[in-house]
């Protein structure tokens, strides 16, 4: 037991001599995790994704139903589109995923890429509408 | 566009603090979206930061901190001026990101004295503007952040009757010998991280007043009231129309009330330029994404 007991203890030294070095590496790693959490947007296991670009899930950070429903929308009706939805994973996490299933040979976020502009084209003409409509209400 | 069709839009009805709008022509989830940006990410500004000094009054400091919190502020001229705290690079508070207010009030008589947004001072330099000159103090009021209540909203609303009779919000009440003394700081924010900050104070959404499609069920159709925008004969003893089944949802009646903190149809037009900015930040996301996985194949 005392035998066991002293080569337990030697690798335990060992592997307290080596942490002393590291504090100043743990830190610059958190500075390099910051950046991602920042990011809009994250491929749900890129792997997979790279064998086959037509099934996309895609994390976007801080967005909700305001965006999520809307492009979903958009989605569902463009004829490249096997399947997509969207899903807000716990009310308190800021994020939802966003699933895309194009036909075959058609990569998924091209497709994302035209729904996007889609839905910016919506709002850009409900904008000049409204501006319109409110110049001639105060007239 | 091929998978949008062209949504229309007419203001139905517009005052200063009420505005009503028909959408039609587009998804229901366009138009939620509509409903949902206004009320939760258009910002304004209000008071986040509260240090109470002395608290003599009957309330205590939590109290307070969180009605002065709710005081909503006249927002339209700073708020896309501001910073967000978290986005500003200063360490606490600098002017890009907080605008320091003070309020200093003790009774000294034996009769109950109000505190009300009136008493509130703002420690900016530049909404220090002494002059007499009438044009000079309109242009002051506009640029301005006050409470969006009492002289603030009248002077504001110049030729618009309607405004007369707005009060200056009563935060406490002092007895004789209590005091308040504190200072806070007004920060911009959106709706999303807490309400105070939600420019509306009523959002009406309505589709499909008849109910054909059925998305919801009368208990009791005939206790139903008819709704403004119905299309049935008035004189109609039927108080639904008949189920349309292949229908979808086309008109939408949104009818925005503000709180004051901006003008109604800023709330709108921010709004749009909210989720615009944020679909043009995705799409610039999603190229990247887009470039990273051409370069992997």
């Amino acid at each position: 037991m005392g035998k066991k007991s002293e080569k337990t203890e030697k690798p335990v030294e060992e592997a307290m001599e080596v942490e002393e070095k590291p504090p100043v590496e743990p830190e610059a790693e958190e500075e390099d995790l910051n950046v991602p959490a920042k990011k809009k947007m994250e491929i749900l296991d890129p792997k997979s994704f790279e064998q086959d670009p037509s099934n996309l899930t895609l994390i976007l950070y801080e967005e909700d139903h305001t965006i999520g429903n809307s492009i979903k929308h958009i989605l569902s009706r463009m004829d490249e589109v096997e399947f997509c939805g969207y899903n807000v994973p716990h009310p308190l996490e800021d994020k939802i995923l966003f699933r895309v299933q194009t036909k075959d040979g058609i990569n998924a976020l091209e497709v994302l890429v035209k729904a996007f502009e889609s839905v910016e084209q919506i709002f850009s003409t409900i904008r000049g509408k409204f501006e319109e409509s409110y110049e001639q209400s105060i007239s | 566009m091929p998978y949008a069709n062209q949504p229309n839009i007419e203001v139905t009805e517009l005052s200063n603090d009420l505005m009503k709008f028909v959408l039609w022509d587009t998804d229901l989830s366009v138009a939620n979206s509509l409903r949902r940006v206004f009320m939760a990410e258009v910002p304004t500004i209000a008071i986040d930061w509260v240090q109470i000094e002395t608290n003599t009054s009957v309330l205590h400091d939590e109290f307070i901190a969180h009605r002065m919190g709710l005081i909503p502020f006249l927002s339209d001229y700073h708020v896309e001026k501001m910073q967000y705290t978290r986005e500003c690079e200063c360490a606490e508070f600098c002017d890009e990101c907080s605008i320091p207010f003070i309020l200093q009030m003790k009774c000294k008589d034996e009769a109950t004295l109000a505190v009300t947004t009136a008493d509130l001072r703002c420690m900016n330099n530049d909404t220090v503007i002494v002059c007499s000159k009438k044009v000079v103090t309109i242009l002051a009021c506009f640029q301005t952040v006050r409470p969006a209540c009492g002289k603030a909203l009248r002077e504001r609303g110049t030729g618009r009757e309607d405004f007369h009779n707005r009060e200056e919000i009563l935060i406490v009440k002092l007895r004789k010998g209590q005091e308040l003394n504190l200072k806070a700081y007004a920060k911009k924010g959106f709706g999303k991280e807490h309400a105070k900050w939600n420019p509306t104070c009523g959002v009406a959404f309505e589709y499909d007043p008849d109910n054909a499609l059925r998305h919801t069920i009368y208990p009791n159709v005939e206790e139903w009231p008819r709704s403004d925008h119905s299309a049935l004969p008035e004189d109609s003893t039927e108080k639904e129309a008949p189920f349309d089944q292949d229908g979808k949802p086309n008109k939408f009646f949104f009818s925005i009330e503000g709180t004051g903190a901006l003008p109604v149809q800023r709330i709108v037009t921010m709004g749009i330029g909210i989720l615009k900015k944020k679909l043009e930040e995705l799409n610039m996301a999603l190229s990247l994404e887009l470039q990273a996985h051409a370069q992997q194949q």
